[in-house]
């Protein structure tokens, strides 16, 4: 397949096209991954998996941390490896993201500020002071923190949920067109969960940002997400609607995850015991075939030869498996 | 508190900076039974870590034990000296510590770390045939012998915390402390690690304090179960009376906050920060984040009282004899 | 458009930290850090305080023993030997300062361009470093100096700064092999900043510990090549500095004469040059790595 410079889809804003990461000589940590967001209404996907899901991998490759072995990134119709740089920049400019650690953001030589100048002065948004000032204190007090309380701390004055608030605020102030979150509430305390969740809703709803949710807990994803794409070794497991996937999932893993999240209720414990063997825990799986294939408690032996593709399974609701090959396709 | 396995009143331990002291742990008195399993559930800051490393007195300065008594079965840990201190821990009582399966030494082979935690508190004569004892422990916790020649970087997540579990339990100790034992694994790898670390438990006849964050994990796994905030205790209580009636406000609202994948609902959250443990609101910590806050929270620090049988609870909404016209009280 | 990155606020605040930093975070820096100061204080004044000129040969009685007029008495060239000590301090010094920083200076900017572009250019520059590294110092410093006609202070500075880049250059690869991974990288990587101006204004600025102590030990390094020179003969022919003030004590047998106080001076000097870096470099080290520190604070 040659790479094409330009895509054919029209209202799409990101398309990722079968997109390959191998690193060195190990399965490939994301295999022929594509997904497209439309520019309609602003949407939260969320990118759900475990480790070596793939799905940090997919975030490296959309922001162009990193270069994929294979496959194509289009923004807004044109392939992003092939912008030149001032294309990159506005690239930059309309795909933000946010972090999962909200220590290691802030480089601790400078204040919290910073983190804004950067911004500004990278993307040269500010004519004067006092622009940029304006700048800084409207984005934060759209996630509601008060700029005299903030700025002029540093880093490590202030509490986890304050820096990751201030990193969402920074992705804000560019007005990005997407905004990119890697795991944005692992590292923050339940109880402040809420807060910045809200934020994120708040920044879809008012202010049109979408959203690329990349998480390992469902149960945040079920939450406010709108589509899911369930990741399994690289390769997309299940994918729908959020709401339909979690409330009725098809694929086997994504029902052994569902199942297996802890319910804060003594009376709904995990019921059998889980059995994981010492080759799928140290990752040595399959690498023909469907990847669930040795855990899964259904498989067959088409399983073993090929990898399923993703079959209809409901309206929107996709998932890989073979146990639905035979469903008619007329829904 | 005889016949508990640990028994532990008004722990104190602080942590001297130029600006004053941090108490981390301010106070805690709990009793964990023979046998059972008992959580210690709360957020970061709140001292949990702390406590489970003074309990072994794993404290190092500027941290110190300011006060308070540790009773391990009739034994005072703190009047210790140092050889008995050396003969209690692991024998007695082990601590599989945050994060301890990223600190395993690399270039050593997980038997021979195995060996080391033997060799460090036994003497010589009463060892015996290691490597039978370590390929049955790593039986006990579910990994196949080979594992015993393997370096920690050849395995997997889930399989490096049970090393260490099983590097805790090789002394076969009557109470075994887990902080954060599923920390950062995998949901379904976190249900097989747990399993392990319960049927270790069952085995041994031994009590299990697990030290952890996640309201959800917990409810799958204890019997009984504290809240602690800013150093103190909050709550106590069976599992089954926490969740289905939590009483201390803070409790009700950490439970709100875990969110379900059954319904769609209002996400919730505490509002406000966590205290500065350093300069703590006067009163109850907890006071200006609290819903419920009377005249009372702000002035006076509420003691962990039972309001019913089993049942403890540090809130003034309870303490029928405190101030004037407040809700609730038993 | 505006640059905001980088306030008159962060310097100011830099430069009180700084002085905050040296006298009351840790009791050997402190004394590191006064030792030499005052050595330099002496050796930038050594014009004013010196009281005699210290090149004039047979300007004074030979071999006095020190006195009131000569602090530390004179030597067997008639020359006022507490006039050279500071002239000598303020030389060595010199050549000390001038190679720490030229090593420090092409060592960082090799080491950073190395660790941060990688490649084909990191391969190359780590060669040549790893070639410089091998090359068996000594030998060839002794080799390259017997090679210059006429020695003079810049040309020695020219010769140690050779040897001094490379391991600079090589601390300064790691570190930033290891910044360059931290996540606010990343985020400046996402804010649309240059290569360049993330190397300057996020990876830098915290390596600054770093900088300060390779330059301690860079020029502790220095002075005690050149002095190892100097006490071989080849050593600045006309320049009194400390090392061939040893030397040419050496030459006319003064210790066996009895003249110590002209052969000793230096060598204390020299030491406590020594001891004031390395206390220094101890101390920033324990303030920096805060494990090595003893005791609690408060």
């Amino acid at each position: 397949m040659r790479n094409r410079t330009e895509s054919k889809m029209d209202n799409a804003v990101l398309e990722v096209k079968n997109l390959t990461k191998v690193f060195g000589s190990s399965p490939a940590a994301l295999e022929d991954f594509s997904m497209t967001l439309f520019d309609d209404k602003p949407m939260i996907t969320a990118i759900a998996g475990e480790s070596g899901s793939g799905k940090t991998t997919l975030a490296r490759l959309i922001l162009d941390f990193i270069r994929p072995s294979s496959g194509e990134i289009f923004w807004r119709g044109r392939n992003i490896h092939k912008m030149s740089k001032k294309g990159l920049m506005a690239y930059r400019r309309e795909c933000q993201a946010v972090f999962q650690d909200p220590y290691s953001v802030f480089n601790p030589f400078y204040r919290a500020d910073h983190v804004f100048n950067m911004a500004i002065s990278g993307f040269k948004l500010a004519r004067s002071r006092a622009e940029a000032t304006r700048m800084k204190e409207e984005a934060l007090e759209v996630v509601g923190l008060r700029p005299e309380e903030i700025l002029s701390k540093y880093p490590h004055q202030l509490s986890g949920g304050q820096r990751q608030r201030i990193i969402v605020a920074r992705a804000f102030m560019l007005k990005p067109r997407l905004i990119v979150a890697d795991e944005p509430v692992s590292m923050i305390d339940a109880s402040l969960r809420a807060q910045i969740l809200e934020i994120m809703l708040k920044l879809k709803e008012d202010f049109g940002i979408s959203f690329l949710f990349i998480t390992h807990d469902l149960s945040t994803a079920y939450q406010i997400s709108d589509r899911i794409y369930m990741l399994y070794r690289g390769s997309v497991a299940e994918t729908g609607d959020a709401t339909g996937v979690i409330n009725d999932p098809q694929h086997p893993y994504t029902q052994l995850l569902i199942s297996s999240i802890p319910t804060p209720d003594p009376s709904a414990k995990w019921q059998e015991e889980v059995e994981v063997s010492v080759e799928e825990e140290m990752g040595k799986g399959d690498r023909v075939g469907c990847k669930f294939y040795s855990r899964c408690p259904h498989a067959t032996q088409i399983c073993n030869e090929s990898h399923p593709p993703l079959y209809p399974v409901g309206d929107g609701h996709q998932a890989s498996c073979y146990l639905y090959r035979e469903l008619k396709r007329d829904k | 508190m005889s016949g508990s396995a640990l028994a532990i009143e008004d722990l104190k331990v602080y942590y001297w900076t130029e600006r004053g002291p941090i108490k981390a742990v301010d106070g805690v008195s709990l009793s964990v039974k023979k046998g059972e399993r008992f959580g210690i559930v709360g957020e970061s800051g709140c001292g949990k870590s702390t406590l489970a490393m003074s309990l072994l007195r794993l404290i190092k300065p500027p941290g110190t034990i300011e006060g308070g008594r540790i009773g391990l079965d009739g034994t005072e840990v703190l009047d210790l000296n140092d050889e008995e201190l050396r003969a209690v821990r692991w024998s007695r009582i082990s601590l599989v510590p945050q994060g301890s399966m990223n600190s395993l030494n690399p270039v050593v082979r997980v038997g021979s770390q195995i060996a080391d935690a033997i060799k460090a508190h036994t003497a010589s004569r009463e060892r015996g045939d290691m490597k039978e004892q370590i390929t049955e422990l790593l039986g006990l916790v579910g990994l196949p012998s080979r594992v015993y020649r393997m370096y920690p970087h050849e395995l997997s997540g889930g399989m490096k915390q049970r090393v260490c579990i099983a590097m805790a339990i090789v002394l076969k100790p009557q109470v075994i402390i887990a902080d954060e034992p599923t920390g950062s694994l995998d949901v379904v790898i976190q249900r097989v690690v747990t399993q392990t670390l319960v049927k270790v438990q069952e085995r041994l006849a031994a009590s299990l304090m697990i030290i952890g964050h996640d309201m959800g994990y917990l409810a799958q796994l204890v019997d009984r179960l504290a809240v602690m905030y800013a150093g103190k205790v909050a709550e106590v209580g069976a599992v089954e009376n926490i969740y289905n009636d939590p009483l201390h406000p803070y409790t009700q609202l950490l439970i709100a906050s875990v969110p379900s994948v059954k319904e769609k609902k209002k996400l919730l959250g505490i509002p406000g920060l966590p205290p500065n443990l350093l300069f703590p609101p006067p009163g109850c910590s907890f006071h200006p984040r609290c819903p419920e806050a009377m005249e009372e929270c702000r002035e006076q620090v509420p003691e962990l009282r039972e309001v019913k049988p089993g049942r403890f609870v540090a809130c003034h909404l309870y303490h029928a004899d405190v101030g004037t016209a407040g809700e609730g009280g038993e | 458009m505006l640059n905001v990155a980088v306030s008159g606020r962060d310097v100011f605040d830099a430069f009180k930290g700084t002085l905050n930093f040296v006298f009351r975070r840790n009791a050997r820096l402190s004394a590191g850090f006064t030792i030499i100061f005052c050595l330099l204080l002496i050796a930038v004044l050594a014009p004013v305080i010196a009281p005699y000129d210290a090149s004039t040969v047979g300007l004074h009685l030979l071999d006095r023993p020190p006195s009131f007029e000569h602090l530390l008495g004179t030597d067997t060239l008639g020359r006022d030997v507490f006039d050279q000590l500071i002239h000598g301090l303020r030389q060595s010094l010199i050549i000390g300062i001038f190679t720490g920083l030229a090593g420090l200076l092409v060592g960082t900017t090799v080491g950073i361009i190395s660790g941060y572009k990688g490649g084909w250019v990191d391969d190359l520059l780590k060669s040549v470093t790893d070639v410089f590294l091998v090359i068996p110092t000594i030998p060839l410093l002794v080799v390259l100096s017997a090679f210059v006609r006429y020695m003079t202070v810049p040309y020695m500075v020219v010769i140690l700064a050779i040897f001094a880049w490379p391991f600079p250059a090589r601390t300064f690869r790691s570190l930033v092999l290891s910044y360059r991974k931290r996540e606010y990288i990343n985020m400046a990587k996402l804010s649309g900043l240059s290569d360049m101006k993330i190397v300057f204004k996020e990876v830098l600025p915290n390596m600054l510990p770093y900088v300060s102590t390779t330059l301690a030990n860079t020029i502790s390094a220095a002075i005690m090549a050149a002095v190892f020179l100097e006490l071989l003969g080849l050593g600045p022919q006309n320049t009194i500095t400390l090392g061939t003030m040893v030397y040419w004590a050496m030459e006319r047998a003064a210790l066996i004469r009895g003249l110590l106080w002209w052969v000793f001076p230096p060598m204390i000097v020299i030491v406590l040059i020594f001891i004031g870096l390395q206390l220094i470099n101890i101390g920033l080290d324990e303030v920096f790595n805060p494990r090595l520190r003893r005791g609690v604070t408060a």
